[in-house]
C-alpha cells in the first residue's frame, strides 16, 4: 500500500502543533522508520496514518484513496500498534487474539490457525491461557504486535514496537517485519533505537519539533550526510619487545592532527582506535604519514562509513545550533 | 452485509468476550443458583411461619395483620404449641372464675375478652335493626352468661352505639357469641394456600429482572465503558474493521450479555408463575417496560461512561451510576406503592416506578386497596413511558456510536435532537398532564422541567469531536436558537392544551423577557459546560449561573399572573429589592454578566478550525 501525506496537520489545543506541513510519500512494500525525539510529532502521525485520529489540516492518501469517515474497510487492511500498550489484563492471549480476530471479521475456519500461528510467531504458546496482566513487558508487546499481524493487513504501522523487548525479541521483530515486507506490506515503524532501524529500514523520514526535517531512501540520506563526517579506523601492532610507540603514541598524534578518538579495543592481536578526523581525506593522509614517520605500526586504516545513528546526531546538533 | 449480520457479528466478539471460559461458566453456575433462590425465597415467604415472612406478606397485603386476624376470628393466635397451651390454661383460668395473670398470655387474653365483652355490651344496648334483633338477644344472652349477673339496661356509660350496619363488624360479633365469648387458640400457619408460593416466586423474579435490567445492566455497561476510556483500550477497537455503529453495538451488548445469561431464568420464572397464578399479559408488559427501561438507562449509562472516564477512575463512575440508579429506583417503587389518579402520568417518567407498576399488576399485588394503583387505569403514561425510553434508548446509540467512532463532531442531528425534544415534551405532559383551573402547574413547571432534557439534547448538539476546543466554532446563536424553538414549541403545544387565555406568561412582558432569558442562559451554560474546558472557577462561575437560573424561573412563574394579582402582590421586577435595594442592584448586575460571561467563554479564535458541520 502506497502513502502519501499532504501538507498534514494536527494539533490538540488549538495553539501548538503536535505536527505540522508534513508531506512525506512511503512506497508500497517498503518499510519506513520514522525517528526522533520525544514529543517530535511521530505518535500523532502514526494515529492518523491508522484512521483513529483525524487530521487538523491536510489529507492522507492510501494507494491514491482518501479514507472515508468511519472507513471500516480501510481498517481491515491497516495493521497499527499505538503507543501505551492498551490490553485486558484479564484476557489470554489466545482469548485476546481470538476477540480481536473477530473485531477484524477474519472468517471462523481461519480464526483458530491464524490465532495459533501468532502465539507460535511469537513464542506465546506457553502462555496461551495466562493471563495478560501476569505477562512480562516483553511479552505483553509480544502479544500486541501479534494482535497488528493477525489480519495480514497491507499497511502495519508500529509506535516503538521495540520498547520492552529484550535482544532476542529485537531481532525476532526484525526478521518478522523482513518476512512481512516479503509479503508485499507496507510497514511504517517509529523507534527510538536507531540501530533497530538501520539495516531494517529503507526508507526514512526524521522529524524534529512537529517538522519533518529529511526523508527519503535511507542510503540516500546516510550518502548525502556522511560527506560532512570522516570517522577512520585504525589497526596497529602492540610495540615490540625492543621498544617503540604503540596506541597511546598514536593518540597523541592524532589529537595534533585535530583528531577526535571516539573509542579504542584490542582485536585479533591488534590495538583499534577510531577516530574523526574533519576536513577532509587529506588531512588524514597527513596524520597517517605523521603516525608511520613516528614509528607507529599501522596496519589498517580504512574509512568507518556513517550510520543512521550518526546522520540523526548530526542533524540534531545542526538543528541545535 | 445485512443489517442483522453486521449487529450478530459486531456484537459476537464483546459476548464471547464477556462469557469467555470459567468467568462464562460461573455466570451460568450463578444464574441458576439466583434462580434457584427466587423459586426458595419465594416458597419460604408464602409459607414461612417466621416473623420477618408474616411482616412482608401483611406489607405486600397478601395477609392481614395478627391483630386484624384475631379480631375477625375471635380467636388468639400462638407462634408455638407451648404458647397455644399456655392460652389455653389461661382461657379455662378465666372462665372458672380464676384470678387474671399479669404476664404476656394473660394479657393478651384479657385484651381479648375485654374486647369481646365491649363488643356484646354495645351490641345488647340500643335498637338493632330487625334483621339483627336475633342476635342482639343472643349477644344480651352471652353477655349474661360470661358475666353472671343480667345486662343493666341504664346506658353504655360512654361506650359508643353498636354500628349494625357494618357487615365485617357484625361477622365478628356472631363469632363471639357462637363461640359463647370462648376465643379460639390458634397455632399460626401462613393463611396463603400452597399455590402462592408461585406467584411470590414470580413476584420475586420479577423484582430480581427489574433490579438487573434497571440498576445492574446501566452500572455495568457505564463502568465497562469508563473501563475502556480510562485504560485507553477504545483505540485499538476504533482502529479494527468494526465500523462506528457496530462498534457501538458491541460494547452495549457485552455487559448485555452478562446480565443477560443471569435474568433469562429469572424471566422465564417470571412469566411461567404470572402464566399459572397471574396475569400473562400485564406480566408481558413488565418485561416490555422493563427492557424499554433498561435500554434507555444503559445508554445513559455508556454515555456517562464515555464522557467521565477520562477524567474519573470506573470505579468512580461505577458507584456514581449505582448511587443515583439506586435512589432513583427506590424512588419509583415508593411512587408505584402510593400511586394515585395524580401521580399516575409519572410512570411515563420514571421506568423504575412503571416496572414496579406493572409487576404489581402481574401478580395482582395490592388488589385489596389502592395500593400500586390497582384500580387505576395506567395503560397510557406506560404505554407512552416505554415508547419514549425506547426512542431515547436509540438516540443514545447513535451518539454513542459517533463518539466511539469519532465519525462526527456532534454527537445528535438537528432532526434527531428534534425528535428527541418533542418525545420529551409528550413524556412530560404525560407526567404532569393539563390541571383544568391551574394552568400554570401544567405549562410553566413542565417548562422547568423540561429544561434539563432540552439542556442534554443541546450539549449532544454541540461540536465537541475531535476538534481542540481553542479551534472549536460553536454556532451559538443557531444553536440557543434551536433549543428556544424547542421551548417555543412545548409552549405552543401546551397552548393547544389549554383554555384560551389561561397561559398568562404570553400577555405580560416582564414575564415574556425572564422566561426569554431563562431559556437563552439555560442554552449557553449548557454549551458552556459541553464545549469550553472547566476550571475551578469556570465551575463555580457555572454554580451561580445555575442559580440566577432558578432565580429567573421563580420570576417568570410569579409574573406569569393575572394583572389584578400583580397588583395585590405588589411584584417588583427584581424580586429581590423587595429583602434590600442591595440586593436587588446585584440581582439586576448579575442578569447582565450572567449571560454575557457565558457568551465570552464561547468565543474562540477561528482561524484554522475547520466549521463545525456535521
Amino acid at each position: 500500500m502506497r502513502i502519501d501525506l499532504r501538507n498534514l496537520g494536527k494539533t490538540y489545543d488549538g495553539d501548538r502543533w503536535a505536527i505540522r506541513g508534513l508531506d512525506l510519500t512511503v512506497p508500497s512494500g517498503s518499510i519506513c522508520g520514522l525517528i526522533g525525539p520525544n514529543g517530535a510529532g511521530k505518535s500523532t502521525t502514526l494515529r492518523m496514518l491508522a484512521t483513529v485520529m483525524r487530521p487538523t489540516e491536510g489529507e492522507i492518501r492510501f494507494d491514491g484513496r482518501a479514507p472515508e469517515i468511519d472507513d471500516a474497510d480501510l481498517r481491515r487492511a491497516i495493521g497499527f500498534l499505538g503507543d501505551g500498550n492498551p490490553l485486558y489484563k484479564h484476557m489470554s492471549p489466545a482469548e485476546y487474539l481470538r476477540f480481536f480476530g473477530e473485531c477484524f471479521r477474519i472468517p471462523d475456519k481461519e480464526l483458530g490457525a491464524a490465532v495459533e500461528d501468532m502465539l507460535v510467531t511469537f513464542d506465546l504458546v506457553d502462555k496461551r491461557d495466562a493471563p495478560a496482566g501476569s505477562l512480562s513487558k516483553g511479552m505483553r508487546q509480544r502479544l500486541l504486535i501479534a494482535r497488528c499481524l493477525l489480519h495480514r493487513p497491507r499497511l502495519l504501522i508500529l509506535d516503538e514496537p521495540a520498547d520492552g523487548l529484550d535482544p532476542r525479541g529485537r531481532s525476532d521483530l526484525r526478521a518478522i517485519l523482513q518476512r512481512t515486507r516479503e509479503r508485499g506490506t507496507t510497514v511504517l515503524i517509529s523507534s527510538h533505537i536507531l540501530r533497530e532501524l538501520d539495516d531494517l529500514c529503507d526508507q526514512l523520514a526524521i522529524l524534529q519539533q512537529g517538522k519533518l526535517v529529511v526523508a527519503g531512501d535511507v542510503g540516500d540520506i546516510i550518502e548525502r550526510y556522511e560527506v560532512r563526517r570522516f570517522v577512520y579506523e585504525l589497526r596497529i601492532l602492540p610495540p615490540t619487545r625492543e621498544g617503540g610507540p604503540g596506541s597511546e603514541r598514536a593518540r597523541e598524534l592524532l589529537i595534533e592532527h585535530r583528531g577526535l578518538v571516539e573509542a579504542s579495543g584490542f582485536e585479533d592481536g591488534c590495538e583499534t582506535l577510531t577516530a574523526q578526523i574533519p576536513g577532509g581525506e587529506d588531512r588524514m593522509a597527513d596524520a597517517l604519514a605523521a603516525l608511520v614517520a613516528a614509528g607507529v605500526r599501522v596496519v589498517t586504516c580504512s574509512r568507518v562509513r556513517s550510520r543512521l545513528e550518526d546522520v540523526y546526531n548530526r542533524l540534531s546538533e545542526d538543528r541545535v545550533n | 452485509m445485512s443489517r442483522p449480520l453486521s449487529i450478530r457479528s459486531a456484537a459476537r466478539p464483546f459476548v464471547a468476550r464477556a462469557l469467555r471460559g470459567p468467568r462464562g461458566r460461573r455466570l451460568f453456575g450463578l444464574s441458576v443458583l439466583l434462580a434457584a433462590l427466587s423459586a426458595v425465597l419465594g416458597t419460604w415467604l408464602t409459607l414461612g411461619t417466621g416473623e420477618f415472612e408474616r411482616e412482608l406478606r401483611v406489607a405486600l397485603e397478601l395477609e392481614q395483620s395478627r391483630y386484624r386476624q384475631e379480631e375477625a376470628g375471635f380467636m388468639l393466635i400462638a407462634d408455638s404449641a407451648e404458647e397455644a397451651a399456655q392460652l389455653r390454661r389461661e382461657v379455662a383460668k378465666r372462665f372458672a372464675g380464676g384470678e387474671t395473670g399479669y404476664d404476656e398470655v394473660a394479657f393478651r387474653v384479657n385484651n381479648a375478652l375485654d374486647a369481646a365483652e365491649t363488643r356484646l355490651v354495645r351490641a345488647a344496648h340500643g335498637d338493632a335493626p330487625r334483621t339483627h334483633r336475633k342476635l342482639q338477644q343472643e349477644a344480651r344472652l352471652a353477655y349474661e352468661a360470661w358475666s353472671k349477673y343480667p345486662l343493666l339496661t341504664t346506658g353504655l356509660h360512654g361506650l359508643p352505639d353498636y354500628n349494625w350496619y357494618d357487615a365485617d363488624e357484625v361477622a365478628i360479633l356472631q363469632v363471639v357469641v357462637d363461640r359463647g365469648m370462648s376465643p379460639r387458640i390458634e397455632e399460626y400457619a401462613s393463611p396463603l394456600p400452597p399455590s402462592d408460593a408461585l406467584k411470590l416466586t414470580g413476584v420475586l423474579a420479577g423484582g430480581a429482572l427489574l433490579l438487573l435490567l434497571l440498576l445492574a445492566a446501566p452500572v455495568l455497561a457505564g463502568t465497562q465503558m469508563a473501563q475502556e476510556t480510562h485504560e485507553n483500550t477504545l483505540q485499538p477497537l476504533a482502529g479494527s474493521a468494526l465500523r462506528a455503529h457496530e462498534l457501538a453495538i458491541g460494547l452495549t451488548a457485552g455487559p448485555l450479555a452478562v446480565v443477560g445469561v443471569l435474568a433469562a431464568p429469572q424471566l422465564l420464572l417470571m412469566l411461567a408463575a404470572a402464566a399459572a397464578v397471574g396475569h400473562l399479559g400485564a406480566a408481558l408488559a413488565f418485561v416490555a417496560v422493563v427492557l424499554a427501561g433498561g435500554a434507555f438507562l444503559v445508554m445513559l449509562g455508556q454515555l456517562a461512561g464515555l464522557a467521565l472516564g477520562k477524567v474519573r477512575s470506573p470505579g468512580l463512575v461505577g458507584g456514581g451510576l449505582a448511587a443515583i440508579l439506586g435512589v432513583l429506583g427506590g424512588v419509583g417503587v415508593a411512587l408505584a406503592a402510593e400511586l394515585s389518579e395524580r401521580t399516575a402520568g409519572t410512570l411515563a417518567l420514571l421506568p423504575q416506578a412503571a416496572a414496579s407498576h406493572s409487576l404489581a399488576q402481574a401478580f395482582g399485588l395490592g388488589e385489596a386497596s389502592r395500593g400500586f394503583g390497582a384500580s387505576l387505569d395506567t395503560t397510557a403514561p406506560v404505554v407512552i413511558g416505554a415508547a419514549g425510553m425506547l426512542t431515547f434508548a436509540f438516540l443514545g446509540l447513535r451518539a454513542l456510536a459517533r463518539r466511539v467512532g469519532n465519525t462526527s463532531l456532534v454527537s445528535l442531528r438537528r432532526g434527531e435532537a428534534l425528535v428527541g425534544a418533542i418525545v420529551a415534551m409528550v413524556l412530560v405532559t404525560t407526567a404532569n398532564p393539563p390541571h383544568p383551573w391551574r394552568a400554570e402547574e401544567f405549562y410553566l413547571l413542565n417548562l422547568g422541567l423540561l429544561t434539563i432534557p432540552l439542556a442534554i439534547l443541546l450539549m449532544m448538539r454541540a461540536p465537541t469531536g475531535d476538534v481542540p476546543p481553542a479551534l472549536r466554532r460553536t454556532p451559538v446563536a443557531a444553536l440557543v436558537g434551536e433549543f428556544v424553538g424547542w421551548a417555543g414549541l412545548y409552549l405552543l403545544l401546551a397552548g393547544m392544551l389549554l383554555t384560551e387565555g389561561s397561559m398568562w406568561l404570553l400577555w405580560n412582558p416582564v414575564a415574556l423577557l425572564y422566561a426569554g432569558w431563562f431559556l437563552g442562559v439555560a442554552a449557553l451554560l449548557a454549551l458552556r459546560v459541553a464545549v469550553a474546558p472547566m476550571t475551578f472557577a469556570s465551575r463555580a462561575w457555572a454554580g451561580v449561573c445555575a442559580a440566577m437560573l432558578a432565580v429567573a424561573f421563580g420570576h417568570m412563574i410569579m409574573w406569569a399572573r393575572p394583572g389584578e394579582e400583580l397588583l395585590w402582590r405588589d411584584a417588583h421586577v427584581f424580586g429581590f429589592t423587595a429583602l434590600s435595594p442591595l440586593l436587588g442592584l446585584v440581582q439586576a448586575l448579575l442578569t447582565v454578566a450572567v449571560p454575557w460571561t457565558l457568551l465570552r467563554a464561547l468565543r474562540r479564535p477561528a482561524s484554522v478550525a475547520p466549521a463545525a458541520g456535521e
